[in-house]
């Protein structure tokens, strides 16, 4: 080794952390010893400095290899979200996923010009999904359940329940069942569509008018307790009360409240986002600085920090619409927040962080918007200050944030959150976030959680898991 | 507006302004992130209580180094134990050539931030997890399922190709060495 490669080891050492006295003693050397050295040190110790201060300019998480073919960048750009979505979402697999093992119902086989919409799922080719809700605004996506192919022509609002199992909010979808698979149902407002192997659409407009079109076999009509279901066969033998025409139309159910309560009770499981019906998120900064140029903040991001500087404690707030679900009685109830990276702050400089969520009470619960809240008028604020009064709040729950993985899902199962929930059913309910522990040190990391607005992570999820009613 | 609030001000403006610059002058002297931060802070806890001290008009990011260098002095002289550091002389050495030669690295730190942009995305990765992200090499090669000796070759791949992307572009724009 030549004496500038043993001076270029020994400075790379010293940058790194990881040089010995003897090593600093010789690098000193060499420094002493050549003004060129001198300045190739300083100037590869201000690289290092400029790269800790100001990352990366522009940067975006890396997506994949492109082709060498230019046109292939135009399939590159256009799928560079849904790669990011796997990126992100094989990154959000904390130890809770892990423990609570939810088991994948689907599989996102194909998307052609796919706009999505906040709903509760990644969007990523190939991806394989757990039971939640997808929205396609635009484009056209095919899901492979277990033995069924769906094909989505958005705008589509569904959610997919089981392997077995989907409900269609709006919009249409192509269900062609392979051998095996019969007995698949998709749920529409008011009446139940079993596929007893064969293809059929189904098409749902904004308010529940549904209209089914055969498009190979018959449909069999029953009249259910919960409503109507309709079975498509290919059967060619009439039986009785079958129904040969090759369209059908409905409303939905009368008694929607209690529709919705049962078929929620049969599926065990509703997704409700912080983007369904009137939900609604946002932080508040308790310090008099704002973020600006120099203080740029994340777009889509909840930021949630605890400084023993109260300037720049940050809490959030989520509102979840559970209007619509007003008879359930619910065995558990899980808050998913998906960690991000907001780029603000150093990780280092803060340890493994405990947050808790609280539930504003309803008679506190003032009708706030994300579009004018602030550190004066947030709910539940305790008067005079920027904090929560804990009076006009219930402690819901609490979650730990390793250090070393700020990113990711994580989830939040607790008894009082149950109730909470199983209470504001019916209602809207607000949800508080907040960071217990205080930085290590200055310039300390800024936690942040998707909101419903991320491109490709979650949104603030509630998953309320159904009891069956008795007697079913 | 009061003098007080007006001093106060300028004093906000003045330092806000600097802390990019103060940052990299402490990290050429004490190369670690946690430590150069411990230190700016006590810098500018320093430089606000001394700023009635301060000529106006005359150089703040001369009078604001000065400060520095005392603050990293002192911290070594603290530290010694834990982690080893350059011995005074040698601090005074690099502070001088730092400020000798201030626009000189200026200019460079323009240029680094076109050549980041350059780095292929793998390194650009491997950048953000190390520098902005503060995952140890251990982590990242963890990761990139390669050995932490690979790691840090790639490391020093990353910062001769950027140190040489600068050469060159500040060549072109006449402003080399």
């Amino acid at each position: 080794m030549n004496h500038r490669e043993s001076y270029e080891q020994l400075r790379d050492a010293y940058l790194d952390g990881t040089a010995s006295q003897s090593d600093v003693d010789d690098l000193r050397q060499y420094l002493e010893s050549s003004n060129e050295l001198l300045d190739d040190y300083i100037e590869h110790a201000n690289q290092d400095a400029a790269l800790l201060w100001d990352g990366l300019p522009d940067y975006e998480p890396p997506v994949t290899q492109s082709s060498s073919a230019s046109n292939r960048m135009n399939l590159f750009w256009r799928y560079a979200p849904l790669v990011a979505a796997t990126l992100l979402f094989t990154a959000s697999i904390s130890w809770e996923w892990i423990r609570s093992n939810p088991k994948p119902v689907a599989t996102i086989l194909s998307s052609t010009n796919c706009h999505w919409g906040t709903g509760t799922l990644p969007t990523s080719v190939g991806q394989e999904l757990q039971s939640g809700r997808l929205r396609l605004i635009s484009g056209i996506a095919e899901l492979q359940f277990s033995k069924v192919t769906v094909s989505m022509e958005g705008p589509v609002d569904i959610e997919l329940i089981s392997a077995e199992r989907c409900r269609l909010h709006s919009g249409s979808i192509v269900g062609s069942v392979s051998k095996g698979g019969e007995g698949f149902v998709v749920e529409t407002p008011g009446a139940e569509i079993v596929d007893g192997g064969t293809k059929f659409g189904v098409f749902v407009d904004k308010v529940g008018h549904a209209r089914l079109d055969v498009l190979e076999g018959k449909v069999d009509e029953r009249r259910l307790g919960r409503g109507r279901q309709l079975t498509v066969n290919t059967s060619k033998q009439a039986s009785p009360g079958e129904n040969v025409n090759p369209e059908m139309f409905w409303e939905p159910d009368e008694r929607s409240l209690e529709n919705e309560s049962i078929r929620g009770a049969h599926d065990k499981v509703i997704h409700v986002s912080s983007a369904y019906g009137t939900g609604d998120e946002g932080d508040v900064t308790t310090g008099p600085d704002q973020e600006g140029v120099e203080f740029p903040r994340p777009e889509h991001a909840l930021l949630v920090k605890h400084s023993r500087c109260q300037e720049w404690n940050r809490k959030a707030f989520i509102r979840f619409d559970l209007t619509s679900v007003s008879t359930l009685d619910l065995s558990q109830v899980d808050l998913r927040l998906e960690g991000i990276p907001t780029g603000m702050g150093y990780i280092s400089q803060v340890p493994d962080s405990t947050f808790r969520v609280y539930g504003i009470k309803p008679e506190f619960n003032i009708d706030w918007s994300s579009q004018t809240l602030n550190r004066f008028n947030f709910p539940a604020r305790l008067h005079k200050t920027h904090d929560l009064d804990l009076d006009k709040v219930q402690l819901l729950g609490e979650f730990v944030i390793a250090q070393s993985k700020p990113q990711g899902q994580f989830i939040v199962t607790d008894p009082r959150l149950q109730k909470f929930i199983q209470d504001g059913l019916g209602s809207t309910v607000t949800l508080a976030v907040t960071r217990v522990t205080p930085e290590a040190g200055s310039k300390s990391y800024v936690h942040g959680f998707a909101d419903r607005t991320h491109p490709t992570a979650s949104p603030p999820t509630l998953r309320l898991q159904v009891k069956p009613p008795a007697g079913e | 507006m009061s003098d007080s609030n007006e001093e106060t001000a300028e004093f906000i403006q003045l330092l806000t302004e600097s802390q990019r610059t103060l940052f990299q002058y402490i990290h050429s002297l004490i190369p670690h992130r946690n430590d150069a931060d411990e230190v700016l802070q006590e810098t500018n806890l320093v430089l606000w209580r001394e700023y009635h001290q301060f000529q106006h008009g005359t150089n703040f990011r001369a009078w604001a180094c000065t400060v520095a260098l005392n603050q990293v002095r002192a911290f070594t002289s603290k530290r010694r134990a834990k982690r080893p550091f350059f011995d005074t002389d040698t601090l005074m050495l690099i502070s001088e050539r730092q400020q000798k030669k201030s626009a000189y690295f200026e200019s460079r730190l323009d240029a680094l931030e076109r050549c980041v942009k350059k780095l292929p995305q793998r390194k650009r990765m491997f950048v953000d997890k190390r520098y902005r992200i503060g995952f140890t090499i251990e982590t990242i090669a963890k990761d990139m399922g390669s050995t932490v000796d690979a790691a840090y070759k790639m490391l020093r791949r990353i910062r001769e190709d950027l140190h040489t992307c600068v050469d060159r572009t500040l060549s072109q724009e006449g402003l080399g060495k």
